[in-house]
Order: structure tokens, then sequence, then C-alpha cells
């Protein structure tokens, strides 16, 4: 879980416009970093494409943190198998 | 009864090549890296209408091209499928609206036999151009269709606001006609959905950021609008409804998202072509972006980015490729391609 929540920060970080460092597990994304609805859309295209899930647009309102959206990718995996 | 082939593609781009860094864009109220990122232009080419450039005379080019490509002289065309999604200063005679650009062709390329169409549902119109040659050639009795688009966009873009960075200008033709072998167009799915109709539409106004707040009346104009909230509310159907018309149209004959070698897309945007790649299972190896360097072309986009994948040898003979897209008002659709002999291109 710590690499993954890693590299959601090496993915989010350039998208907000910040330090990785400041894309902690629990930062409120929507808020603190100011990720709307567009942005979200490119950090799910990157998260689907790196990790090989599929994520649907109507999940955007869920991914409210780093860990919420490792969570999601972890049990996208786990469905996979 | 054989298929429809793309005999051959050729596209005539204006001149100007014109960077974000630069005016008219540089002079825009400050745009986000956001934005930019999000549409993933960094340069498209505009008409220069003052120094005489205008759609015509590109699309008389590009068409004389594939003419020539085609091996074929105009006088063999049956039938001419033409759109340019502005309103007006497309010819020479800057106040021309209509008989529009089809005319103009058959009159300038010496087309004596051919009958004449200018057929618009803006993005998705050269799809639709190439699903109606398709018709033609198969029940109408003819041998060679010229399918053409050329876009000046930029007429009716406010240069005042960051939507007009989004948008480019350009033209592109192709020679189809039947198929020798099994080749061709071998399966389509395309559908309309109108109840979100005013999310883009071009309207009669003034800018909407005139310098030091002065509207001056000769900026009344014929404007591409749209609204803050148009990308939020077009991501609640554009991401699936694309992937959708391929997944219709590769059902109809039987075969997978996988058995398709490469993908054509519209290029509206960076993040929404990656969307639609995303949604079929593909990553780069199968399908390239355009929109870096020319914007968003409105019709000319699909044909121009299979242009291009031609040019860097991603697509070749005996590929199944899939051309998909979308359109504002809203139209999407999707065609499946068997390549045969190698398409010619300038």
């Amino acid at each position: 879980m710590d690499t993954l929540l890693k590299e959601i920060a090496e993915i989010i970080a350039p998208i907000a416009e910040c330090e990785v460092e400041d894309v902690t597990p629990d930062v409120d994304l929507p808020n603190a970093l100011e990720i709307d609805s567009l942005r979200g859309l490119e950090i799910m295209v990157m998260i689907e494409r790196k990790y090989k899930v599929k994520l649907s647009e109507e999940r955007l309102p869920e991914m409210t943190t780093p860990r919420s959206i490792a969570k999601m990718i972890a049990e996208q995996l786990e469905l996979v198998g | 009864m054989k298929n429809t082939t793309i005999k051959s593609l050729a596209i005539k781009m204006p001149k100007n090549a014109i960077a974000n860094d630069q005016p008219p864009y540089s002079e825009i109220e400050v745009i986000s890296n956001t934005w930019y990122r999000f549409w993933g232009v960094d340069s498209r080419h505009i008409i220069d209408r003052e120094s005489g450039e205008t759609a015509i005379e590109l699309a008389i080019d590009a068409s004389k091209k594939a003419i020539e490509l085609a091996e074929i002289t105009p006088q063999e065309i049956d039938l001419i499928l033409c759109n340019s999604t502005c309103f007006d200063g497309w010819s020479e005679d800057a106040t021309k609206v209509y008989p529009r650009l089809s005319q103009e062709i058959k009159r300038k390329l010496n087309c004596t036999k051919a009958i004449v169409l200018d057929v618009d549902q803006e993005c998705l119109t050269f799809l639709v151009s190439m699903q109606m040659a398709n018709g033609y050639l198969k029940t109408g009795g003819f041998k060679n269709v010229l399918v053409c688009a050329s876009e000046y966009i930029s007429s009716i873009l406010d240069f005042t606001d960051k939507s007009s960075t989004i948008f480019a200008d350009g033209a592109v033709a192709a020679i189809l006609n039947k198929a020798t072998d099994d080749s061709g167009l071998i399966s389509s799915a395309f559908k309309t959905n109108a109840e979100v109709y005013d999310l883009a539409v071009a309207q009669w106004r003034n800018p909407w950021h005139p310098k030091n707040g002065e509207v001056k009346p000769e900026d009344y104009n014929l404007y591409f609008t749209i609204e803050e909230d148009t990308q939020a509310k077009m991501q609640k159907f554009i991401p699936t409804m694309v992937p959708e018309m391929i997944k219709e149209a590769l059902g109809k004959i039987d075969i997978t998202t996988e058995d398709v070698d490469f993908y054509i897309f519209h290029q509206t945007s960076k993040t929404m072509v990656d969307i639609w790649a995303n949604a079929v299972g593909i990553d780069y190896d199968k399908y390239i972006l355009t929109v870096q360097n020319y914007g968003c072309l409105a019709s000319a986009s699909t044909p121009v980015t299979l242009y291009e994948a031609i040019k860097q040898k991603r697509v070749k003979e005996g590929d199944i490729v899939v051309i998909a897209g979308a359109a504002i008002g809203w139209g999407f659709g999707a065609q499946v391609w068997k390549i045969g002999k190698q398409i010619k291109i300038n």
C-alpha cells in the first residue's frame, strides 16, 4: 500500500501542480489541492493506464484522497485477480 | 458486392502554425496549465485570410492531390461530398455563404461528371461523408467519390476567450472507390443525441472579454460558444458514447477490440482521446495523438489523423482499423476498415 500511495502521489503532483511531498495519503484532493472534475479525469486516465483497471467517471466524486484512490485500485486488482 | 475503399488521402494545411505562446493566444487572459494539459494543443495552423489564404483554396489543393494520387482524372469523379463548419469567409469573396464548397470544387477542378453535395455534421462529417460515399458506390452506379473537408473554424472563434485555443484550420480530401479485394469499409455504427444540443453552439454575440471592456460594433460576430461548465457536462456522455459506437460496429462483424490493429480517434482533446483509448483497452502502440500539433480540426481531424498514422507507418496493408469520433449537436460514430492496398498519401 505504501508503494501504491507513492505512485499515486507521483501521478497527482504534476496535475495538481504541487510537489510530490504535498500529496500525502489523506490530503483533501478537491479542497486542498484543487482537484476539480477535469483534473480528476486526468488522474483517472493515468491511473487506468498504469494499473490496467477500469474506473467509472461516476466514481470520480469518491476520489477525495490518495488513500481512497488506492483503495479503488486495490479493489479492481483483486477483482481481476 | 465489393466494399468501399479509400484509394488516396491528401492534406493541405495553412502556412502559419501558431503556438500557445504567440498571439492571439498569448494575449488571452491567463490560461491555466490545466487547460492546456487537458486539451493537449501546443500549436495549430490558422488560415491567413489577409494574405489571400482561403478554405476553398486549401480544399481545391487537397482535392487535386487526392485525385492525382488515385491516378484518375477530375472528369472521372462521379460525386463530390464536401463540408466546412465555418459559415462565411471560405471563399475569395468574403461575403459568399451559399452555394457552398462542393460546387466550387467541381467548377475549379472541372469535375464535369460529378454531382455535388455539401454535408454537415460538424466534427463527425468526414465519417458521415465516407458512409454516404459507400452508399452511392454500392447502389448508385458510381465509381469514384471525392470526399473533402476544409475547415476555416478560426472564422468563428472568439479570440478573447480560451476556447479559441482548441481549434484549427486545414483541409483534407480522399478518393473512395470500390475495392478489388475484400478490403474496405466492413462495418459502422452511428448515433445522435440532440437532447444536449445547446452545450456547444455557434451563436451571434459580442466577444466575451473585449479589450479594455470596450465592445465595438464590428466585433459582433458568429462565435463558437461553450459555457464555463460545458467541459464538465460533456464528460458525462462523451467518454462512453464513442467506445459504445466502436463496440457496436465491431459487434456487427463479430470481432472484438483486441482484433483491431489500430484506432484513429477524433482529436477533440488529449484527455478525451486517452479516455476513449482506455475504454477500449489500448495503449499508445495502437493509436496516435495529432492534437498537439494540429489542434482540433473539427471534421478534418479524423482523416488528418489517419493521414499521419499512414505517414508514420502505423497503419499498413491488411490492418483492421477503427475510425471513431464525436460531434457537437451531438453525434457519435465509428467505422471499421480493412486496409487493402496501401492508401496513397501526399
